[in-house]
């Protein structure tokens, strides 16, 4: 579905990510973790458009992306959850989601917010409320919730569970299966190991803007190398049980 | 006393309906694309132009005039875009272009100054009124061409501000307006909500220019002073604020209108700028603050 080969770039002349590869295959959950400032958030953005790669190759189903603006890459069912949620804070959680179909027709859209209002009642409840009054959680529920208005294939989420209460990091999370359960393929850029690896398929990590690890969460546990660089743990703390 | 407070408080609420449409388009430009048009005036010139080569040369209605005006203004704003500050968008990137387009809507504005003054010549020019007449209202007489201004003001502005609260595409502008990172998420096409909101903000310019064709007669530099003005009605607003710039019109206006009360005439329109610095002293974001998403 979605390949990233030999990727580069940055901000202005900054190189971050140096030729960093990853897939994600239909139907995928994919995470990407790493040290703070391997590039993830970076590497994520370029996948979407909002940078343009200084080299290497994007391409969504095989037709190469790169240099595509965001909103042309999300037309071809690509959803983007920046790391605070990017909702409009200032507008009411209705117009939120009303600007989440903001490409599909009138119809679609008001069958899609009432199937969101069915799911989360609160919203309906709320829907006349400034979206920047709800709590961490519950935007970050309304952010998923705008996204899936236009029913994506693919969801690139940076940093899902930054800054949650845990009952709002497992309420996402359980949410953010459950749709993947339905086919919604997901690049999910995280800081929270345990929980990306909890439901991730494959993960990648990704180190000074470089591939350092690719495999399964399991493979992933069994490598005291990559435990021990990555994931903050020594040796002997880590166990056989991880 | 009472009778002239009336007088002039009526005579600002008129001059009022000019002042808004010019800087609440001014205002709404600065607050989704971070530019501030130094070359607004001059679309309110070209209005004034279209306006007088429609009823003029053209023979046709005053009607046709306004029209022509919003449309010329506007195709001619969906140009500003896509050949002056997306180009240097692209050479700058991710440096700071603030500076950079005030000098580069200074030199539009000197571009379209010169243009004027080499097609039309630099003779003030009259357009007839578009209605005639006058309307008494005991303490003062308005003029129909007045009242025609604040009447159109009046409703370009509600359907300017309904367009922004209830279509999509004014949803998308106050979107844009508020995180354009955002906003391209949801499938908004950047450039095209630049290029409309620049369309529609210069397009009011040019709709009051049409208005005010027969009230200001018609020379190439005839809206600079209003840009001036402008800029003091934005910032005492909240500069990108179209309803701070709403408010604050009123505000202005009224203000120069009841100051001949107690000032010299002369005197009366350094009043914006008075107000201009003391808000920039005192409380620089203006009195609503920025905000195209409210």
């Amino acid at each position: 579905m979605l390949e990233l080969e030999g990727v580069r770039s940055g901000y202005g002349k900054l190189e971050i990510v140096q030729a960093a590869s990853l897939q994600v295959g239909d139907g995928a959950i994919v995470g990407i973790i790493g040290p703070n400032g391997a590039g993830k958030s970076t590497l994520l953005k370029t996948a979407f458009g909002y940078l343009p790669p200084f080299a290497g190759r994007i391409a969504l189903d095989g037709r190469e992306i790169a240099g595509r603006r965001p909103d042309e890459i999300m037309r071809l069912g690509v959803g983007y959850l920046a790391q605070a949620g990017g909702l409009f804070a200032e507008m009411t959680v209705h117009d939120n989601l009303v600007l989440g179909g903001y490409t599909v027709s009138r119809a679609d859209k008001r069958r899609a917010i009432e199937a969101v209002y069915t799911r989360f009642p609160l919203f309906r409840d709320r829907g006349g409320q400034l979206a920047g009054a709800l709590s961490g959680g519950e935007q970050r529920l309304l952010a998923i919730a705008r996204a899936l208005i236009v029913r994506p294939r693919l969801l690139l989420l940076d940093e899902p569970s930054a800054a949650l209460a845990p009952r709002f990091i497992d309420l996402i999370y359980a949410s953010l299966v459950a749709l993947n359960r339905d086919g919604l393929a997901m690049l999910i850029v995280e800081q929270n190991v345990e929980a990306i690896l909890a439901v991730a398929h494959r993960v990648f990590v990704l180190d000074l803007g470089r591939n350092a690890f690719d495999g399964t969460p399991a493979e992933l546990r069994a490598s005291d190398r990559i435990r021990r660089l990555y994931l903050g743990e020594d040796e002997a703390a880590a166990g056989p049980g991880l | 006393m009472l009778e002239s407070l009336l007088e002039f408080l009526i005579q600002g609420v008129v001059l009022g309906g000019l002042y808004a449409l010019f800087a609440v388009g001014l205002s709404l430009i600065f607050g989704v694309l971070d530019v501030i048009n130094v070359a607004h005036g001059e679309f309110f010139a070209v209005g004034g132009y279209l306006a007088f080569a429609a009823v003029v040369l053209l023979h046709l209605p005053g009607a046709a005039g306004v029209l022509g005006a919003a449309v010329g203004t506007f195709l001619l704003g969906l140009c500003v875009y896509p050949l002056l500050i997306a180009p240097l968008k692209r050479r700058l990137g991710g440096r700071p272009q603030g500076p950079l387009y005030l000098v580069l809507t200074l030199g539009l504005s000197t571009f379209l100054q010169s243009s004027l003054l080499a097609l039309a010549g630099g003779d003030y020019l009259r357009v007839p009124p578009q209605v005639s007449g006058i309307l008494d209202l005991g303490v003062t007489a308005v003029s129909h061409q007045r009242l025609l201004v604040l009447a159109v003001a009046a409703a370009l502005l509600t359907a300017l501000f309904a367009f922004l609260r209830f279509h999509p595409e004014g949803l998308a502008v106050r979107a844009v307006a508020l995180n354009p990172d955002a906003a391209q998420a949801m499938g908004i096409n950047l450039p095209r909500i630049f290029s409309l909101t620049l369309a529609l903000g210069v397009a009011l310019a040019g709709v009051g220019g049409a208005l005010m064709a027969p009230l200001f007669n018609v020379y190439p530099a005839v809206g600079f002073p209003l840009t001036i003005k402008a800029f003091a009605i934005t910032i005492l607003g909240g500069m990108g604020n179209p309803v701070g710039a709403l408010v604050a019109s009123f505000l202005i206006s009224i203000a120069e209108s009841l100051s001949v009360m107690v000032i010299p005439s002369q005197w009366q329109s350094l009043i914006a700028f008075a107000v201009m610095i003391v808000m920039l002293l005192v409380r620089p974001r203006g009195l609503l603050g920025r905000a195209v998403s409210r």
